[in-house]
Protein backbone atom coordinates (compact mmCIF):
# COMPACT_ATOMS: atom_id res chain seq x y z
CA UNK A 1 0.00 0.00 0.00
CA UNK A 2 2.25 2.43 1.14
CA UNK A 3 4.98 2.01 -1.95
CA UNK A 4 2.17 2.59 -4.56
CA UNK A 5 1.60 5.89 -2.85
CA UNK A 6 5.51 6.88 -2.73
CA UNK A 7 5.35 5.79 -6.55
CA UNK A 8 2.38 8.07 -7.05
CA UNK A 9 4.20 11.40 -5.42
CA UNK A 10 7.39 10.36 -6.76
CA UNK A 11 5.63 9.81 -10.56
CA UNK A 12 4.45 13.61 -10.25
CA UNK A 13 7.73 14.94 -9.62
CA UNK A 14 9.34 12.88 -11.90
CA UNK A 15 6.95 14.74 -14.29
CA UNK A 16 7.81 18.06 -13.05
CA UNK A 17 11.49 17.21 -13.00
CA UNK A 18 11.22 16.44 -17.14
CA UNK A 19 9.50 19.74 -17.57
CA UNK A 20 12.39 21.34 -15.69
CA UNK A 21 14.59 20.10 -17.83
CA UNK A 22 13.41 20.76 -21.14
CA UNK A 23 12.70 24.50 -19.39
CA UNK A 24 16.56 24.51 -18.94
CA UNK A 25 16.82 23.31 -23.28
CA UNK A 26 14.96 26.09 -24.34
CA UNK A 27 16.73 28.71 -22.23
CA UNK A 28 19.84 27.49 -22.44
CA UNK A 29 19.36 27.04 -26.34
CA UNK A 30 17.79 30.39 -26.67
CA UNK A 31 20.71 31.82 -24.77
CA UNK A 32 23.24 30.02 -26.92
CA UNK A 33 21.77 31.20 -29.92
CA UNK A 34 21.71 34.74 -29.07
CA UNK A 35 25.52 34.79 -28.38
CA UNK A 36 25.94 33.05 -31.21
CA UNK A 37 24.31 35.42 -33.12
CA UNK A 38 25.91 38.08 -31.46
CA UNK A 39 23.91 40.90 -32.81
CA UNK A 40 22.52 43.96 -30.12
CA UNK A 41 19.51 43.65 -31.47
CA UNK A 42 19.55 39.76 -30.45
CA UNK A 43 21.34 40.39 -27.37
CA UNK A 44 18.34 42.97 -26.45
CA UNK A 45 15.59 41.06 -27.87
CA UNK A 46 16.22 37.91 -25.36
CA UNK A 47 16.78 40.43 -22.19
CA UNK A 48 13.50 41.64 -22.73
CA UNK A 49 12.48 38.42 -23.19
CA UNK A 50 14.13 36.69 -20.23
CA UNK A 51 12.56 40.10 -18.03
CA UNK A 52 9.29 39.50 -19.84
CA UNK A 53 8.72 35.77 -18.78
CA UNK A 54 9.78 36.87 -15.43
CA UNK A 55 6.95 39.96 -15.56
CA UNK A 56 4.49 37.02 -16.76
CA UNK A 57 5.44 34.45 -14.35
CA UNK A 58 4.95 36.75 -11.14
CA UNK A 59 1.34 37.01 -12.90
CA UNK A 60 0.82 33.58 -12.72
CA UNK A 61 1.66 33.21 -9.32
CA UNK A 62 -1.74 35.67 -8.62
CA UNK A 63 -3.70 34.61 -11.70
CA UNK A 64 -2.78 31.40 -12.31
CA UNK A 65 -2.44 30.04 -8.83
CA UNK A 66 -4.71 32.16 -6.66
CA UNK A 67 -7.47 33.34 -9.84
CA UNK A 68 -6.13 37.41 -8.47
CA UNK A 69 -6.05 39.58 -11.70
CA UNK A 70 -3.52 42.20 -11.48
CA UNK A 71 -2.78 45.43 -13.43
CA UNK A 72 -0.40 46.86 -10.96
CA UNK A 73 2.87 44.22 -11.95
CA UNK A 74 4.58 46.69 -13.88
CA UNK A 75 4.38 49.21 -11.35
CA UNK A 76 5.75 46.71 -8.97
CA UNK A 77 8.68 46.31 -11.29
CA UNK A 78 9.27 50.03 -10.82
CA UNK A 79 9.57 49.71 -7.60
CA UNK A 80 12.08 47.15 -8.15
CA UNK A 81 13.77 49.66 -10.36
CA UNK A 82 13.71 52.10 -8.59
CA UNK A 83 14.75 50.45 -5.27
CA UNK A 84 17.62 49.06 -6.86
CA UNK A 85 19.02 51.98 -8.40
CA UNK A 86 18.36 54.10 -5.10
CA UNK A 87 20.17 51.97 -2.79
CA UNK A 88 23.14 50.62 -5.47
CA UNK A 89 23.36 54.49 -6.16
CA UNK A 90 23.28 55.74 -2.64
CA UNK A 91 25.07 53.25 -0.69
CA UNK A 92 27.39 51.62 -3.30
CA UNK A 93 26.18 47.77 -2.38
CA UNK A 94 26.77 45.35 -4.57
CA UNK A 95 24.07 43.81 -7.11
CA UNK A 96 22.96 40.96 -5.10
CA UNK A 97 22.67 43.17 -2.32
CA UNK A 98 20.66 45.47 -4.48
CA UNK A 99 18.43 42.39 -5.75
CA UNK A 100 17.81 41.40 -2.39
CA UNK A 101 16.36 44.91 -1.20
CA UNK A 102 14.02 44.93 -4.59
CA UNK A 103 12.51 41.59 -3.83
CA UNK A 104 12.05 42.70 -0.08
CA UNK A 105 10.45 46.04 -1.15
CA UNK A 106 8.45 43.61 -3.91
CA UNK A 107 7.04 41.75 -0.62
CA UNK A 108 6.27 44.93 1.34
CA UNK A 109 4.51 46.41 -1.63
CA UNK A 110 2.13 43.02 -1.58
CA UNK A 111 1.77 43.07 2.01
CA UNK A 112 0.31 46.43 2.11
CA UNK A 113 -1.55 46.19 -0.77
CA UNK A 114 -3.19 42.84 -0.08
CA UNK A 115 -4.70 44.55 2.88
CA UNK A 116 -6.95 46.60 1.17
CA UNK A 117 -7.57 44.42 -1.80
CA UNK A 118 -8.24 41.24 0.45
CA UNK A 119 -12.07 41.46 0.05
CA UNK A 120 -12.10 42.08 -3.41
CA UNK A 121 -12.35 39.41 -6.02
CA UNK A 122 -12.64 38.84 -10.05
CA UNK A 123 -12.93 42.42 -12.38
CA UNK A 124 -13.13 43.99 -9.32
CA UNK A 125 -9.93 43.52 -8.02
CA UNK A 126 -8.70 44.27 -11.33
CA UNK A 127 -9.82 47.45 -11.23
CA UNK A 128 -8.54 48.11 -7.46
CA UNK A 129 -5.09 47.06 -9.08
CA UNK A 130 -5.51 49.06 -11.81
CA UNK A 131 -6.31 52.02 -9.38
CA UNK A 132 -3.11 51.51 -7.64
CA UNK A 133 -0.88 50.99 -10.87
CA UNK A 134 -1.94 54.49 -11.83
CA UNK A 135 -1.22 55.99 -8.36
CA UNK A 136 2.15 54.24 -8.85
CA UNK A 137 2.76 55.89 -12.17
CA UNK A 138 1.84 59.09 -11.16
CA UNK A 139 3.77 58.23 -8.31
CA UNK A 140 7.08 57.81 -10.30
CA UNK A 141 6.88 61.28 -12.29
CA UNK A 142 5.89 63.15 -8.93
CA UNK A 143 8.27 62.28 -6.58
CA UNK A 144 11.22 63.53 -8.49
CA UNK A 145 13.60 63.46 -5.20
CA UNK A 146 13.04 59.66 -5.18
CA UNK A 147 12.51 58.70 -9.16
CA UNK A 148 14.50 61.44 -10.98
CA UNK A 149 10.53 62.82 -12.11
CA UNK A 150 9.73 62.03 -15.37
CA UNK A 151 13.10 62.38 -16.99
CA UNK A 152 13.83 59.18 -14.84
CA UNK A 153 17.37 57.93 -13.48
CA UNK A 154 20.35 57.32 -14.99
CA UNK A 155 22.16 53.98 -14.13
CA UNK A 156 25.50 54.21 -13.35
CA UNK A 157 27.76 50.97 -14.39
CA UNK A 158 24.62 49.42 -16.14
CA UNK A 159 25.94 46.58 -18.96
CA UNK A 160 23.82 47.67 -21.64
CA UNK A 161 23.40 43.94 -24.43
CA UNK A 162 25.63 42.25 -21.96
CA UNK A 163 25.62 38.79 -22.76
CA UNK A 164 27.04 37.42 -19.28
CA UNK A 165 23.60 39.56 -18.09
CA UNK A 166 21.59 37.98 -20.66
CA UNK A 167 22.88 34.46 -19.52
CA UNK A 168 22.08 35.38 -15.94
CA UNK A 169 18.19 36.95 -16.64
CA UNK A 170 17.62 33.97 -18.80
CA UNK A 171 18.89 31.73 -15.84
CA UNK A 172 16.85 33.49 -13.50
CA UNK A 173 13.33 33.54 -15.59
CA UNK A 174 13.97 29.66 -15.73
CA UNK A 175 14.61 29.03 -12.30
CA UNK A 176 11.86 31.09 -11.36
CA UNK A 177 9.26 28.69 -13.67
CA UNK A 178 10.82 25.27 -12.22
CA UNK A 179 10.22 27.26 -8.78
CA UNK A 180 6.24 27.59 -9.70
CA UNK A 181 6.58 23.96 -11.89
CA UNK A 182 7.16 22.04 -8.29
CA UNK A 183 5.22 24.40 -6.16
CA UNK A 184 2.42 23.87 -7.85
CA UNK A 185 2.24 20.15 -6.69
CA UNK A 186 3.98 20.70 -3.13
CA UNK A 187 1.20 20.60 -0.04
CA UNK A 188 1.02 24.66 -0.14
CA UNK A 189 0.62 24.75 -4.29
CA UNK A 190 -2.65 22.59 -4.16
CA UNK A 191 -3.95 24.25 -1.18
CA UNK A 192 -3.47 27.49 -3.11
CA UNK A 193 -5.11 25.67 -6.31
CA UNK A 194 -7.59 24.54 -3.99
CA UNK A 195 -8.46 28.07 -2.85
CA UNK A 196 -8.75 29.32 -6.31
CA UNK A 197 -10.90 26.42 -7.24
CA UNK A 198 -13.50 26.72 -4.35
CA UNK A 199 -13.04 28.98 -1.34
CA UNK A 200 -16.11 28.00 0.58
CA UNK A 201 -14.30 24.62 0.16
CA UNK A 202 -11.17 24.55 1.60
CA UNK A 203 -12.28 26.66 4.27
CA UNK A 204 -14.26 23.92 5.48
CA UNK A 205 -11.29 21.30 5.05
CA UNK A 206 -9.10 23.57 7.06
CA UNK A 207 -7.20 25.70 5.01
CA UNK A 208 -6.24 29.68 5.20
CA UNK A 209 -8.36 30.89 2.85
CA UNK A 210 -6.53 34.21 3.27
CA UNK A 211 -3.26 33.99 4.43
CA UNK A 212 -2.74 31.75 1.34
CA UNK A 213 -4.18 34.54 -1.02
CA UNK A 214 -2.00 37.30 0.94
CA UNK A 215 0.82 34.27 0.03
CA UNK A 216 0.24 34.07 -3.89
CA UNK A 217 0.30 38.38 -3.84
CA UNK A 218 3.63 38.70 -1.71
CA UNK A 219 5.58 36.61 -3.74
CA UNK A 220 4.36 37.51 -6.83
CA UNK A 221 4.85 41.37 -6.19
CA UNK A 222 8.48 40.08 -5.35
CA UNK A 223 8.98 38.17 -7.92
CA UNK A 224 7.85 41.01 -10.21
CA UNK A 225 10.45 43.72 -8.44
CA UNK A 226 13.29 41.25 -8.48
CA UNK A 227 12.39 41.22 -12.41
CA UNK A 228 12.74 45.26 -12.15
CA UNK A 229 16.25 45.20 -10.32
CA UNK A 230 17.48 43.07 -12.96
CA UNK A 231 16.51 45.19 -15.65
CA UNK A 232 18.37 48.12 -14.17
CA UNK A 233 21.41 45.89 -14.68
CA UNK A 234 20.83 46.28 -18.56
CA UNK A 235 19.53 50.32 -18.31
CA UNK A 236 20.81 52.71 -19.02
CA UNK A 237 18.62 54.39 -17.44
CA UNK A 238 15.08 54.35 -16.23
CA UNK A 239 11.96 56.28 -16.38
CA UNK A 240 8.17 55.98 -15.41
CA UNK A 241 7.51 55.01 -19.34
CA UNK A 242 9.01 52.00 -18.79
CA UNK A 243 6.46 51.24 -15.83
CA UNK A 244 2.73 52.39 -17.70
CA UNK A 245 -0.59 50.87 -17.02
CA UNK A 246 0.11 49.60 -21.11
CA UNK A 247 3.12 47.09 -19.62
CA UNK A 248 0.94 45.79 -16.95
CA UNK A 249 -1.61 45.01 -19.63
CA UNK A 250 0.71 43.25 -21.77
CA UNK A 251 1.47 40.99 -19.25
CA UNK A 252 -1.93 40.18 -18.33
CA UNK A 253 -2.64 39.94 -22.15
CA UNK A 254 0.65 37.51 -22.08
CA UNK A 255 -0.88 35.42 -19.19
CA UNK A 256 -4.50 34.87 -20.76
CA UNK A 257 -2.74 34.46 -24.08
CA UNK A 258 -0.14 31.43 -22.61
CA UNK A 259 -3.22 29.65 -21.31
CA UNK A 260 -3.51 27.30 -18.95
CA UNK A 261 -0.51 26.07 -18.35
CA UNK A 262 2.17 27.27 -15.96
CA UNK A 263 5.05 26.25 -17.27
CA UNK A 264 4.71 26.24 -21.02
CA UNK A 265 2.08 28.97 -20.76
CA UNK A 266 3.99 31.48 -19.25
CA UNK A 267 6.74 30.85 -21.91
CA UNK A 268 4.85 30.33 -25.05
CA UNK A 269 2.77 33.94 -23.80
CA UNK A 270 5.88 35.72 -23.02
CA UNK A 271 7.51 34.71 -26.42
CA UNK A 272 4.63 35.68 -28.19
CA UNK A 273 4.51 39.47 -26.76
CA UNK A 274 8.38 39.41 -26.97
CA UNK A 275 8.72 38.96 -30.43
CA UNK A 276 5.50 41.03 -31.21
CA UNK A 277 7.49 43.85 -29.33
CA UNK A 278 10.51 43.09 -31.29
CA UNK A 279 9.16 43.15 -34.35
CA UNK A 280 7.35 46.51 -34.35
CA UNK A 281 9.38 48.50 -32.37
CA UNK A 282 9.62 51.08 -35.55
CA UNK A 283 6.07 51.59 -34.96
CA UNK A 284 5.51 52.67 -31.77
CA UNK A 285 1.45 53.07 -31.45
CA UNK A 286 1.42 49.37 -33.51
CA UNK A 287 2.21 46.88 -30.74
CA UNK A 288 -0.51 48.55 -28.43
CA UNK A 289 -2.83 48.47 -30.90
CA UNK A 290 -1.82 44.49 -31.52
CA UNK A 291 -1.77 43.92 -27.82
CA UNK A 292 -5.90 45.17 -27.80
CA UNK A 293 -6.55 43.05 -30.62
CA UNK A 294 -4.83 39.93 -28.88
CA UNK A 295 -6.70 40.36 -25.54
CA UNK A 296 -10.12 40.63 -27.92
CA UNK A 297 -9.26 37.33 -29.88
CA UNK A 298 -8.11 35.20 -27.15
CA UNK A 299 -10.94 36.51 -25.03
CA UNK A 300 -13.27 35.69 -27.30
CA UNK A 301 -12.10 32.84 -29.32
CA UNK A 302 -9.49 30.93 -27.16
CA UNK A 303 -10.20 31.13 -23.71
CA UNK A 304 -8.22 28.56 -22.87
CA UNK A 305 -5.20 30.24 -24.78
CA UNK A 306 -2.18 28.69 -26.72
CA UNK A 307 -1.44 26.36 -24.26
CA UNK A 308 -5.22 25.22 -24.62
CA UNK A 309 -5.30 24.50 -28.34
CA UNK A 310 -1.74 22.78 -28.81
CA UNK A 311 -1.96 20.94 -25.57
CA UNK A 312 -5.82 19.70 -25.20
CA UNK A 313 -6.68 18.08 -22.24
CA UNK A 314 -4.50 17.64 -19.03
CA UNK A 315 -1.35 17.52 -20.39
CA UNK A 316 1.45 18.86 -17.94
CA UNK A 317 -1.39 21.58 -17.28
CA UNK B 1 -6.85 10.60 20.76
CA UNK B 2 -4.94 12.20 23.93
CA UNK B 3 -8.31 14.54 24.43
CA UNK B 4 -8.34 15.96 27.86
CA UNK B 5 -11.08 15.32 30.16
CA UNK B 6 -12.94 18.48 29.48
CA UNK B 7 -13.23 17.95 25.99
CA UNK B 8 -14.80 14.01 26.45
CA UNK B 9 -17.64 15.57 28.77
CA UNK B 10 -18.26 18.47 26.65
CA UNK B 11 -20.69 17.74 24.03
CA UNK B 12 -19.97 17.79 20.59
CA UNK B 13 -22.73 20.24 19.57
CA UNK B 14 -24.58 22.69 21.77
CA UNK B 15 -26.90 25.27 20.03
CA UNK B 16 -28.24 27.84 21.72
CA UNK B 17 -30.94 30.50 20.73
CA UNK B 18 -29.57 30.53 17.36
CA UNK B 19 -31.31 33.22 14.98
CA UNK B 20 -30.86 33.79 11.29
CA UNK B 21 -32.49 35.67 8.84
CA UNK B 22 -31.78 36.64 4.59
CA UNK B 23 -33.72 39.69 4.17
CA UNK B 24 -37.23 39.57 5.29
CA UNK B 25 -37.11 35.44 5.05
CA UNK B 26 -36.47 34.37 8.81
CA UNK B 27 -34.94 30.73 8.61
CA UNK B 28 -33.90 29.98 12.32
CA UNK B 29 -35.61 31.27 14.98
CA UNK B 30 -34.40 30.48 18.43
CA UNK B 31 -33.33 27.04 17.30
CA UNK B 32 -31.94 24.95 20.32
CA UNK B 33 -30.08 21.60 19.56
CA UNK B 34 -28.21 19.57 21.49
CA UNK B 35 -25.60 16.63 20.97
CA UNK B 36 -24.36 15.19 24.68
CA UNK B 37 -21.83 13.58 25.22
CA UNK B 38 -21.17 9.97 25.59
CA UNK B 39 -24.20 9.25 23.28
CA UNK B 40 -23.12 7.52 20.03
CA UNK B 41 -24.99 7.14 16.90
CA UNK B 42 -25.94 9.31 14.28
CA UNK B 43 -28.49 12.68 14.77
CA UNK B 44 -30.96 12.81 11.59
CA UNK B 45 -32.37 16.03 10.65
CA UNK B 46 -35.27 16.25 9.00
CA UNK B 47 -37.74 18.76 7.20
CA UNK B 48 -39.17 20.13 3.80
CA UNK B 49 -37.31 22.06 1.62
CA UNK B 50 -36.77 25.61 2.97
CA UNK B 51 -37.01 24.39 6.53
CA UNK B 52 -33.44 25.57 7.23
CA UNK B 53 -31.45 22.28 7.00
CA UNK B 54 -28.52 23.43 5.09
CA UNK B 55 -28.57 26.96 6.61
CA UNK B 56 -28.50 25.30 10.04
CA UNK B 57 -25.06 23.34 9.04
CA UNK B 58 -23.33 26.44 7.10
CA UNK B 59 -23.57 28.25 10.51
CA UNK B 60 -22.59 25.81 12.46
CA UNK B 61 -19.37 25.55 9.87
CA UNK B 62 -19.13 29.25 9.79
CA UNK B 63 -20.05 29.34 5.82
CA UNK B 64 -22.69 31.91 6.85
CA UNK B 65 -22.77 34.40 9.68
CA UNK B 66 -25.66 33.59 12.49
CA UNK B 67 -27.77 37.15 13.70
CA UNK B 68 -27.52 35.79 17.24
CA UNK B 69 -27.47 32.58 19.75
CA UNK B 70 -24.89 30.38 20.29
CA UNK B 71 -22.97 27.77 18.88
CA UNK B 72 -20.39 25.32 20.98
CA UNK B 73 -18.45 22.13 19.50
CA UNK B 74 -16.76 20.00 22.00
CA UNK B 75 -16.53 23.04 24.28
CA UNK B 76 -15.65 25.94 22.14
CA UNK B 77 -17.70 28.97 21.30
CA UNK B 78 -17.39 28.38 17.37
CA UNK B 79 -18.97 32.13 16.43
CA UNK B 80 -15.68 33.15 17.58
CA UNK B 81 -13.96 31.48 15.08
CA UNK B 82 -13.76 31.24 11.67
CA UNK B 83 -14.92 28.47 9.21
CA UNK B 84 -10.94 27.26 8.81
CA UNK B 85 -10.65 27.01 12.98
CA UNK B 86 -13.60 24.12 12.95
CA UNK B 87 -11.41 21.90 11.02
CA UNK B 88 -9.04 21.53 14.12
CA UNK B 89 -11.67 21.05 16.45
CA UNK B 90 -12.38 18.10 14.64
CA UNK B 91 -15.63 19.14 12.73
CA UNK B 92 -15.98 18.20 9.13
CA UNK B 93 -18.64 18.29 6.58
CA UNK B 94 -19.88 17.28 3.14
CA UNK B 95 -22.13 19.28 0.76
CA UNK B 96 -25.38 18.28 -0.75
CA UNK B 97 -24.06 18.93 -4.24
CA UNK B 98 -19.81 17.89 -3.82
CA UNK B 99 -17.11 20.11 -4.40
CA UNK B 100 -13.88 18.39 -5.26
CA UNK B 101 -11.66 20.01 -7.66
CA UNK B 102 -12.39 17.93 -10.99
CA UNK B 103 -9.24 17.87 -12.60
CA UNK B 104 -7.31 16.32 -9.64
CA UNK B 105 -7.06 12.76 -9.11
CA UNK B 106 -9.38 11.09 -6.27
CA UNK B 107 -6.25 10.78 -3.98
CA UNK B 108 -5.22 13.97 -4.06
CA UNK B 109 -9.01 15.35 -3.14
CA UNK B 110 -8.55 13.07 -0.24
CA UNK B 111 -4.97 14.22 0.74
CA UNK B 112 -6.33 17.88 0.22
CA UNK B 113 -7.86 17.17 3.44
CA UNK B 114 -5.90 14.82 5.12
CA UNK B 115 -2.84 17.34 4.67
CA UNK B 116 -4.48 20.02 6.05
CA UNK B 117 -4.53 18.47 9.70
CA UNK B 118 -1.44 18.17 11.18
CA UNK B 119 -1.87 15.10 13.74
CA UNK B 120 1.12 13.33 15.43
CA UNK B 121 3.65 15.21 13.18
CA UNK B 122 6.15 15.42 16.20
CA UNK B 123 9.73 14.82 15.12
CA UNK B 124 9.22 12.87 12.50
CA UNK B 125 9.61 15.32 9.80
CA UNK B 126 8.08 16.94 7.28
CA UNK B 127 8.57 14.15 3.92
CA UNK B 128 6.97 11.53 6.61
CA UNK B 129 4.30 13.58 7.81
CA UNK B 130 3.23 14.26 4.15
CA UNK B 131 3.87 10.41 3.19
CA UNK B 132 1.34 9.83 6.00
CA UNK B 133 -1.25 11.87 4.99
CA UNK B 134 -1.24 10.37 1.84
CA UNK B 135 -1.64 7.03 3.65
CA UNK B 136 -4.74 8.23 5.71
CA UNK B 137 -5.85 9.66 2.08
CA UNK B 138 -5.84 5.90 0.84
CA UNK B 139 -7.31 4.60 3.65
CA UNK B 140 -10.29 6.85 3.52
CA UNK B 141 -10.81 6.15 0.32
CA UNK B 142 -10.80 2.60 1.36
CA UNK B 143 -13.28 3.29 3.87
CA UNK B 144 -15.75 4.34 1.88
CA UNK B 145 -15.07 1.68 -1.18
CA UNK B 146 -13.56 3.69 -3.86
CA UNK B 147 -9.21 2.27 -2.94
CA UNK B 148 -9.43 1.18 -6.59
CA UNK B 149 -10.38 4.69 -7.88
CA UNK B 150 -7.65 6.37 -5.99
CA UNK B 151 -5.85 7.48 -9.30
CA UNK B 152 -8.77 8.45 -11.13
CA UNK B 153 -9.25 11.60 -12.08
CA UNK B 154 -12.51 13.06 -10.04
CA UNK B 155 -14.34 15.04 -12.94
CA UNK B 156 -14.60 11.51 -14.71
CA UNK B 157 -16.54 9.22 -11.69
CA UNK B 158 -20.22 9.52 -11.35
CA UNK B 159 -22.13 11.90 -9.64
CA UNK B 160 -22.86 9.30 -6.59
CA UNK B 161 -18.85 8.49 -6.38
CA UNK B 162 -18.05 11.56 -5.99
CA UNK B 163 -19.97 12.21 -2.98
CA UNK B 164 -18.20 9.25 -1.46
CA UNK B 165 -14.89 11.33 -2.44
CA UNK B 166 -16.12 13.92 -0.75
CA UNK B 167 -16.91 11.84 2.29
CA UNK B 168 -13.55 10.60 2.48
CA UNK B 169 -12.01 13.83 2.05
CA UNK B 170 -13.94 14.63 5.35
CA UNK B 171 -12.52 11.72 6.79
CA UNK B 172 -9.22 12.33 6.49
CA UNK B 173 -9.73 15.33 8.69
CA UNK B 174 -10.14 12.46 11.30
CA UNK B 175 -13.70 14.71 12.50
CA UNK B 176 -14.91 13.87 15.68
CA UNK B 177 -18.30 15.43 14.81
CA UNK B 178 -19.36 14.71 11.09
CA UNK B 179 -21.71 16.75 9.24
CA UNK B 180 -23.33 15.37 6.33
CA UNK B 181 -25.70 17.27 3.79
CA UNK B 182 -27.85 14.42 2.20
CA UNK B 183 -24.72 12.50 1.28
CA UNK B 184 -27.59 9.68 -0.20
CA UNK B 185 -29.00 12.37 -2.77
CA UNK B 186 -28.23 11.10 -6.38
CA UNK B 187 -26.69 7.65 -4.75
CA UNK B 188 -27.76 4.38 -6.26
CA UNK B 189 -29.22 1.59 -4.17
CA UNK B 190 -26.02 -0.21 -3.92
CA UNK B 191 -24.39 3.07 -2.80
CA UNK B 192 -26.95 4.10 -0.38
CA UNK B 193 -26.33 0.50 1.08
CA UNK B 194 -22.58 0.85 0.95
CA UNK B 195 -22.95 4.18 2.93
CA UNK B 196 -25.41 3.06 5.52
CA UNK B 197 -22.72 0.41 6.28
CA UNK B 198 -20.06 3.36 5.89
CA UNK B 199 -21.90 5.58 8.28
CA UNK B 200 -22.15 2.69 11.23
CA UNK B 201 -18.93 1.66 11.28
CA UNK B 202 -18.15 5.58 11.98
CA UNK B 203 -20.23 6.02 14.82
CA UNK B 204 -19.10 2.71 16.22
CA UNK B 205 -15.75 4.04 16.06
CA UNK B 206 -17.20 7.22 18.26
CA UNK B 207 -17.60 10.05 15.58
CA UNK B 208 -21.19 11.79 15.88
CA UNK B 209 -22.95 12.69 13.09
CA UNK B 210 -25.42 14.89 12.38
CA UNK B 211 -27.32 14.05 9.14
CA UNK B 212 -29.88 16.03 6.88
CA UNK B 213 -31.11 13.13 5.01
CA UNK B 214 -34.60 12.39 2.79
CA UNK B 215 -33.60 8.93 2.28
CA UNK B 216 -35.86 7.47 5.20
CA UNK B 217 -34.23 3.87 4.39
CA UNK B 218 -30.74 5.21 5.52
CA UNK B 219 -32.03 7.44 8.46
CA UNK B 220 -33.89 4.12 9.78
CA UNK B 221 -30.54 2.28 9.36
CA UNK B 222 -28.24 5.01 11.09
CA UNK B 223 -29.61 7.30 13.10
CA UNK B 224 -30.28 6.64 17.17
CA UNK B 225 -32.23 10.19 17.27
CA UNK B 226 -34.15 12.24 14.76
CA UNK B 227 -35.18 15.72 14.22
CA UNK B 228 -37.84 17.31 12.15
CA UNK B 229 -37.40 20.89 11.80
CA UNK B 230 -40.52 22.93 10.62
CA UNK B 231 -40.42 26.95 10.61
CA UNK B 232 -37.21 27.49 12.05
CA UNK B 233 -37.34 25.16 14.75
CA UNK B 234 -37.39 21.65 16.27
CA UNK B 235 -41.18 20.07 16.22
CA UNK B 236 -40.08 16.67 16.69
CA UNK B 237 -37.73 15.03 18.53
CA UNK B 238 -36.89 11.20 19.32
CA UNK B 239 -35.56 7.85 17.52
CA UNK B 240 -36.52 6.84 13.77
CA UNK B 241 -39.60 4.77 14.51
CA UNK B 242 -41.10 7.04 16.71
CA UNK B 243 -40.60 9.15 13.65
CA UNK B 244 -42.19 6.99 11.49
CA UNK B 245 -45.18 6.80 13.49
CA UNK B 246 -45.62 9.98 14.25
CA UNK B 247 -48.28 11.58 13.43
CA UNK B 248 -47.08 15.46 13.37
CA UNK B 249 -43.82 13.96 10.97
CA UNK B 250 -46.66 11.81 8.92
CA UNK B 251 -48.56 15.25 8.23
CA UNK B 252 -45.66 17.39 7.84
CA UNK B 253 -42.92 15.54 6.20
CA UNK B 254 -43.48 11.91 5.02
CA UNK B 255 -46.74 12.33 3.62
CA UNK B 256 -49.96 10.45 5.14
CA UNK B 257 -49.27 7.11 2.25
CA UNK B 258 -45.72 6.56 3.97
CA UNK B 259 -45.25 2.89 3.54
CA UNK B 260 -42.89 0.96 5.87
CA UNK B 261 -42.11 -1.13 3.11
CA UNK B 262 -39.70 1.75 1.28
CA UNK B 263 -37.59 1.41 4.74
CA UNK B 264 -36.01 -1.71 3.16
CA UNK B 265 -34.79 -0.66 -0.14
CA UNK B 266 -30.56 -0.84 0.72
CA UNK B 267 -31.34 -4.42 1.90
CA UNK B 268 -32.65 -5.12 -1.64
CA UNK B 269 -30.22 -3.36 -3.60
CA UNK B 270 -27.85 -6.19 -4.38
CA UNK B 271 -30.89 -8.43 -6.44
CA UNK B 272 -30.53 -5.37 -9.31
Amino acid sequence: MASWIAGWMAREHVRAARTDLAMAVVFAAVAVFTAGHGSAFATTTTINFGLFTLLTASLQVMLGFSNQASLTQAGIYGIGAYVAVYVEMKSGVAMPVALLASLAAGAVAGLLLALPLARLREHILAMGTLAVQVILSEAFIHLPGLTGGVNGEAVPDALINSVPVMVTICACAAGVIMALNHFRISRVGRQVLAVKADETMAASIGINVRLLRLVAVVVSFAVAAGAGCLFTETAGFISPDDFTLTSSLAVLVAVVLGGRSVTWGTLAGAAAYSVLNAETTSLPGLSDLLLGIMLVVVLGYLPSGLTGITLPGRWRR
Amino acid sequence: MSATPARDTAPPLAVTGLRKSFGGVRVLHNFELTIPARSPGAVAVLGQNGAGKTTLLNLITRLVPADAGRIEVFGHNVLASGARQLAGLGVARTFQSPRLLLDETCLNNVALGARSVRRGRGSAGRDRAGAAAMRRAADALDRVGLGAQAGRVAGTLPFGSRKLVELARALALQPRLLLLDEPAAGLSDLEEGRLAGVLSGLTDAGITLLLIEHRMALVAAVARRVVMMDGGAIVFDGDAAAAIASPLVRERYLGAGFDQVELTKPERSDHQ
